[in-house]
């Protein structure tokens, strides 16, 4: 069990030990590869602690939402995650769509997460477990623990399918993002007829 | 967010409900089998939400200061617990039963008669149940998805409990009926409180989404689920990297 305070050095040493041992694997033949419940707790302290510098660096509103998609193109697999929340059409889909789609989805992600994500100032992102889900990666749980406030429990589902860790799926208190924005975006499809395109400007529009 | 169930409690006319239906797939997010009806009401409870609760959450969160509103919460929650100590017991949870019922003693005893949340300095967690967790022990289903006119969203097994929440309630039944009538006035105050932290997310569910019934749905059920199961399933786990 890991502790991370944040603002702490303790996220960054945990980020360095991540890179390390990536490092490390990444030498390794393939099958090797398969992330440590331990490796995964090190990598969400380190997404922790950069979560914790944004919301803590004073900036606030179109700012910290483009801070915040940085830190979700780094650290989660968005086409992975873009491709699963779309769906069958994402099959269907030119080239050209699917990269539209992924790079407005996350600043759409950004917006709309990071509206959430400003009332966290002040809180503590602490790990208190992990458990190793076989194919689906290992699930890291967290709990923010805000001031004054009830404590919310954030799963992190972290997989290294990709070739190295990266996070495809969020559960906060028990809500799956994946299941939530399959759902908005098949909403928002079907309210534009089917079409993808339609789909990337109505993202655009609210991001 | 076991308050997004609170919510549900808003206002409140009780309605009895039929017992449960047996569902299919119990698991499923797409099993919904009173959507036409529930969608009406949904968007009935989106206007008072609108137009009455919201404003009046808003109001009460930002003035009265936030130890108050904690105070408020603290009462409501040790007072409760004589409920949970029952409903542990039914469910076969002895020491579950036991903090709660040493929850109950050190908050009205030492903490000001349950205003100051002692109980959890000392290290006795608060974790809150009722008849609907009880029904989940024994293996009761949870039934369709089920909005209620000024309650919210629930399930046929949550409404069918929520009903004997209050029939079950010792605090209820053995103190004087002016005390008990405080006391859910107190809750009432308290879902305000819970209004207010939630606003951020309740809004996006309810006024930014696309499609907010379902938005509302599906957050509910996930919550609910994960709540009575302690935690998300691993079995729930998507593997992404094979579907595409």
């Amino acid at each position: 069990m890991m502790t991370t305070d944040l603002g702490t050095g303790l996220a960054r040493r945990g980020f360095l030990a991540a890179t390390a041992l990536l490092a490390g694997a990444a030498a390794l033949p393939r099958p090797l590869l398969a992330l440590t419940v331990p490796q995964a707790q090190a990598f969400v302290g380190s997404i922790s602690g950069e979560l914790d510098r944004l919301v803590n660096s004073g900036r606030s509103g179109s700012q910290l939402y483009s801070q915040f998609e940085q830190i979700l193109a780094r650290y989660a697999d968005m086409p992975v995650v873009g491709a699963s929340v779309l769906g069958p059409p994402w099959r269907s889909a030119t080239s050209a769509q699917k990269s539209a789609f992924i790079s407005t989805f996350q600043s759409y992600l950004a917006r709309k997460y990071g509206r959430q994500f400003e009332e966290y100032r002040n809180a503590r992102i602490q790990v208190t477990g992990g458990k190793d889900a076989g194919r689906a990666g290992v699930l890291i749980n967290t709990t923010v623990v805000r001031p004054g406030r009830e404590n919310i429990g954030v799963d992190w589902q972290i997989s290294d399918r990709s070739g190295s860790a990266k996070a495809v799926n969020l559960i906060i208190e028990g809500v799956s993002l994946l299941a939530t924005e399959r759902a908005e975006i098949g909403a928002i499809l079907d309210s534009q007829g089917g079409s993808i395109d339609k789909l990337i400007a109505e993202l655009r529009r609210r991001s | 967010m076991g308050s997004v169930k609170r919510f549900c409690l808003a206002l409140l006319a009780p309605a009895a409900l039929a017992a449960c239906a047996a569902s299919p797939d119990p698991e499923s997010l797409s099993f919904d089998p009173f959507a036409t009806e529930n969608r009406a009401t949904h968007d009935a409870n989106l206007t008072i939400d609108r137009n009455a609760y919201r404003p009046a959450a808003i109001a009460y969160g930002k003035g009265v200061p936030e130890p108050l509103r904690r105070g408020v919460s603290n009462l409501e929650n040790t007072w409760d617990s004589p409920g949970y100590v029952v409903q542990y017991m039914l469910q076969g949870r002895p020491e579950l039963a036991g903090t709660a019922m040493m929850r109950f003693g050190v908050n009205t005893l030492f903490g000001f008669g349950g205003l100051i949340d002692l109980a959890s300095e000392l290290g006795m967690d608060y974790r809150d149940t009722n008849v609907d967790e009880t029904l989940f022990r024994w293996g009761v289903p949870e039934g369709g998805y089920l909005v209620v006119p000024f309650g919210g969203p629930g399930t046929q097994r949550d409404w069918s409990g929520w009903v004997l929440d209050y029939a079950l309630d010792p605090v209820q039944l053995f103190l004087p009926t002016a005390a008990g009538t405080a006391l859910i006035a107190a809750s009432g105050v308290d879902l305000l409180n819970d209004r207010y932290e939630l606003d951020t997310t309740l809004d996006e569910l309810f006024y930014q989404s696309e499609d907010s019934y379902t938005a509302t749905r599906i957050s509910y059920l996930q919550n609910m689920r994960a709540r009575l199961k302690g935690g998300t399933g691993l079995d729930l786990l998507e593997d992404v990297y094979d579907d595409y």
